[in-house]
């Protein structure tokens, strides 16, 4: 019987070794510069289940990933962020800046048959903006009529100078589906997009097969693409390893063991950061030098390292380096870390020592993280952070307006008007004070008001550097996408705007 | 017998309508507001109002209570507040993968349970029972998930003999559903194969010693009609009411290993219903779950009145 018992016990051990020890092996026999397989099956695992295949009831940028290979937008981004031709090959704003004349491409045709033009458009903005539990309708209430010139121009009026227009029009709300098929796009969504959907599972799973009459020949690279949803990193590591999936996105500390099982990781900014927001119209939060005080406390550098592996950007701007609307003078250094200068800024605002700041928290171990190191750093200089947790952080928060501050992340918008205008001005949904300081004020309608890309991009770089200035926010970092892809993988490339868009991503051949 | 069945119904409607009060009730207590997500992340103050009268939830909770026991009566479980797909195809599509997932999980307890109990029944206080007992033990003892992460970390990453994901319905090919079911069903059904050994094995002990046996054995039946006809049929008993419980407890743990081995079945849907706040489709599933383990029980209680006589 002890013999028995010991022959368990070395079972157990070995099986607990076998799992322990660092699995899977390097995939060698691809190439990722090598010839595409034209019938190539690209299997993804994304980080979000998908609910809706419909663009206008979607309520997340995350769901664009899913959406995007199916509805071409009027406008698209690229992989910089820039505005580049879709469904519309030119755009120009009158003099006035309260017409927006749209060029639509033509010989296109959606997946149903139906053919795209004029009318298409109007039905699928008219759409957005009155469909019943629509998403996009605040971002489209800007336009006030759909005009059809002729059978492929467009004459988009407006209700004031909304310069954000043409990024908007990148995103969901811009997304163009079949009129015929508007009954029941949430599960069977017809675009005039590179790929079709050819099955779907809400919440979990799609497919999607080739759309060969595309126009851009080059985009759908892959046959096949299959979309799985995974919510923990670890266990899309675990697909990846085991050849469940040729690609997906991983959490930072995950990164290692991805690299040394032989995938390819690339790791980026995007327009994603995190921050600790303040509400302004708390006690002391409304003096600059408090939040100054706040800014000078906190070791961005420690964050990303403790939290991030490394893998991720300090930041004291909304916006990532690489990206029009940085401020190179700004830089990333700005606010440097110094506890003294910190308490001297708390100090001279009379601040008293030991006050007590409530931080809520999104319930969610990432966030919990963060909490508790900014709460460590803001002990030093003499701060007492309480965290009150919370599920649901933008009702608490923005909404009921609890709490003196909060680290939450930020998504990014393909427009940093959409960004500045959500966070830093006093109407904005997600600045839980609804203060601004009035040189931010006045840039944000001159931004809005600007239709001249140059001078737009102008703009949101001189906002970019005010918000930082005035300390209307604690920016901390930005955290990378880490794409990870086995070597069979071509093409695949990391967004700036964060959502992958798949074009010319495929299989390599043999 | 009918009667029987008759009355396990009649009790099921008082019993379907508590468990949904039940629901409503807690999700008053659930912090939030699913207008806010619905809006989408560009909304304003305004539109989120909008939402929330559009879907209702500016009505009283037992309102919208009746309003929806009003449509269930009529088989209609109402539409997700997020999509606004509807309930019943949505179960229509994941109850049958959790369905598979588990009466698959109870057929390997059964197949693992069944032999494994007689063995150490058999063999009681010898190395063999020892052995069956241990490991055991370890089963009931290690949760569902953990034993999934090891054999997944095992059987499909180290040795990428299974898939880590996926499941591909039985209908479409029934290869891949085996070749993708069997380490979720190990995962979920391991914990309950040991409950069956053990309870087996204790029962099958009992009767091995009672009287009837050894008249039968004295009457010169052979030893493995004694023990198939006489001995189990007796013992089965006790593991039929634990096969009974186990569905339930195996519909539970369903949830997380689907999680794990990412499974499109209800549990899925109910962690994200659950994130999503979208208290209809988790109402939806509160009712399907309760109606399975209602007709479960019967089952096992035909089972036991077709086993045992006496309680017919």
């Amino acid at each position: 019987m002890k013999v028995w018992r010991h022959i368990a016990v070395v079972g157990v051990v070995a099986l607990l070794a076998a799992a322990c020890s660092s699995g899977g092996t390097a995939n060698t026999n691809g190439n990722r510069s090598g010839e595409l397989d034209p019938n190539g099956i690209f299997r993804f695992a994304d980080t979000l289940p998908i609910e809706t295949l419909d663009p206008h009831t979607s309520p997340g940028a995350g769901n664009n990933v899913w959406l995007f290979p199916v509805y071409d937008r009027l406008i698209h981004l690229n992989e910089e962020a820039e505005l580049v031709p879709g469904l519309a090959t030119e755009w120009q704003f009158s003099d006035d800046g309260r017409t927006l004349a749209l060029t639509l491409r033509q010989g296109v045709t959606f997946t149903d048959g139906t053919p795209f033009n004029a009318e298409a458009v109007k039905a699928n903005l008219e759409r957005g903006q009155t469909l019943e539990g629509s998403a996009v309708a605040a971002e489209l209430a800007v336009i006030k009529e759909v005009e059809i010139v002729d059978e492929y121009h467009v004459n988009l009026h407006l209700t004031d100078v909304h310069s954000s227009l043409p990024y908007v029009l990148t995103d969901r709300a811009g997304a163009i589906a079949s009129p015929a098929a508007f009954d029941n796009l949430s599960r069977a969504p017809v675009g005039t997009g590179m790929y079709k959907v050819v099955e779907y599972q809400p919440g979990s799973r799609a497919v999607y097969e080739r759309n060969d009459d595309y126009w851009d020949p080059d985009a759908a690279a892959a046959a096949r693409m299959e979309f799985t949803t995974i919510t923990d990193s670890l266990q899309r590591l675990n697909a990846l390893r085991s050849g469940s999936i040729d690609a997906t996105i991983l959490a930072a500390n995950d990164v290692a063991a991805a690299q040394q099982a032989g995938f390819v990781v690339d790791s980026q900014p995007i327009l994603q950061f995190f921050h600790l927001q303040l509400n302004l119209s708390k006690p002391y939060l409304d003096d600059v030098r408090v939040r100054q005080a706040i800014n000078h406390a906190i070791n961005r550098e420690e964050l990303v390292q403790g939290l991030l592996f490394g893998l991720g950007e300090p930041a004291v701007q909304p916006f990532p380096r690489g990206y029009f609307a940085f401020d190179e003078e700004i830089g990333t250094d700005y606010y440097e870390y110094n506890p003294d200068k910190a308490r001297q800024l708390l100090a001279d605002a009379g601040v008293p020592e030991g006050y007590e700041l409530e931080l809520i928290n999104q319930n969610a171990p990432q966030y919990t993280q963060l909490s508790e190191a900014i709460q460590a750093q803001l002990a030093d200089v003499g701060l007492n952070a309480t965290i009150t947790q919370s599920t649901i952080f933008a009702n608490t928060f923005y909404v009921e307006g609890e709490g003196d501050a909060g680290a939450i992340n930020w998504t990014g918008r393909p427009d940093p008007a959409q960004t500045i205008g959500l966070l830093y001005t006093e109407t904005g949904f997600a600045n839980p004070g609804g203060v601004t300081t009035d040189e931010v004020a006045t840039l944000y309608e001159q931004l809005v008001a600007t239709t001249d890309e140059a001078a737009r991009a102008d703009l949101a770089r001189q906002l970019s550097r005010q918000i930082t200035l005035d300390a209307l926010d604690v920016v901390l970092y930005f955290p990378y996408e880490n794409v990870a892809y086995s070597d069979r993988v071509i093409g695949l490339r990391p967004w700036l705007a964060g959502k992958l868009e798949f074009r010319g991503v495929g299989i390599a051949a043999g | 017998m009918l009667a029987l069945i008759g009355r396990r119904l009649l009790v099921t409607l008082p019993l379907l309508l508590f468990v949904t009060l039940l629901v409503n009730l807690m999700s008053l207590l659930v912090p939030g507001d699913p207008a806010v997500q619905i809006a989408g992340e560009n909304a304003t103050h305004e539109q989120i109002e909008l939402t929330r009268q559009r879907l209702g939830l500016d009505r009283p909770w037992h309102e919208r209570y009746l309003d929806w026991l009003a449509g269930a009566a009529r088989g209609d479980l109402g539409n997700s507040v997020f999509t606004n797909d509807s309930v019943s195809q949505l179960l229509q599509e994941r109850l049958p993968v959790t369905l598979a997932l588990t009466l698959s999980a109870l057929v390997f307890a059964a197949l693992v349970g069944v032999p494994a109990g007689i063995l150490a029944a058999l063999r009681r206080n010898r190395w063999q029972d020892s052995l069956i007992r241990g490991v055991a033990t370890i089963g009931i003892a290690m949760p569902g998930y953990w034993l999934g992460l090891l054999l997944l970390m095992v059987f499909a990453i180290q040795l990428g003999l299974f898939p880590t994901i996926g499941y591909t319905p039985l209908t479409e090919n029934p290869a891949a559903w085996l070749h993708g079911i069997v380490l979720p069903t190990v995962a979920l059904g391991a914990p309950a194969a040991a409950e069956v050994a053990r309870q087996l094995r204790r029962s099958m002990i009992d009767t091995l010693q009672q009287d009837f046996v050894r008249t039968a054995t004295a009457k010169g039946l052979r030893y493995w009609m004694v023990l198939g006809k006489h001995a189990l049929t007796h013992a089965a008993n006790p593991v039929v009411t634990v096969l009974a419980t186990q569905m339930a407890l195996l519909l539970g743990a369903a949830v997380i290993i689907e999680k794990v081995f990412v499974i499109p079945g209800i549990g899925e849907l109910a962690v994200n219903s659950v994130i999503n706040k979208d208290l209809t489709i988790v109402q939806g599933i509160v009712v399907v779950t309760t109606l399975v383990i209602v007709v479960t029980n019967l089952l096992a209680d035909l089972a036991h009145a077709w086993l045992s006589p006496r309680t017919r």
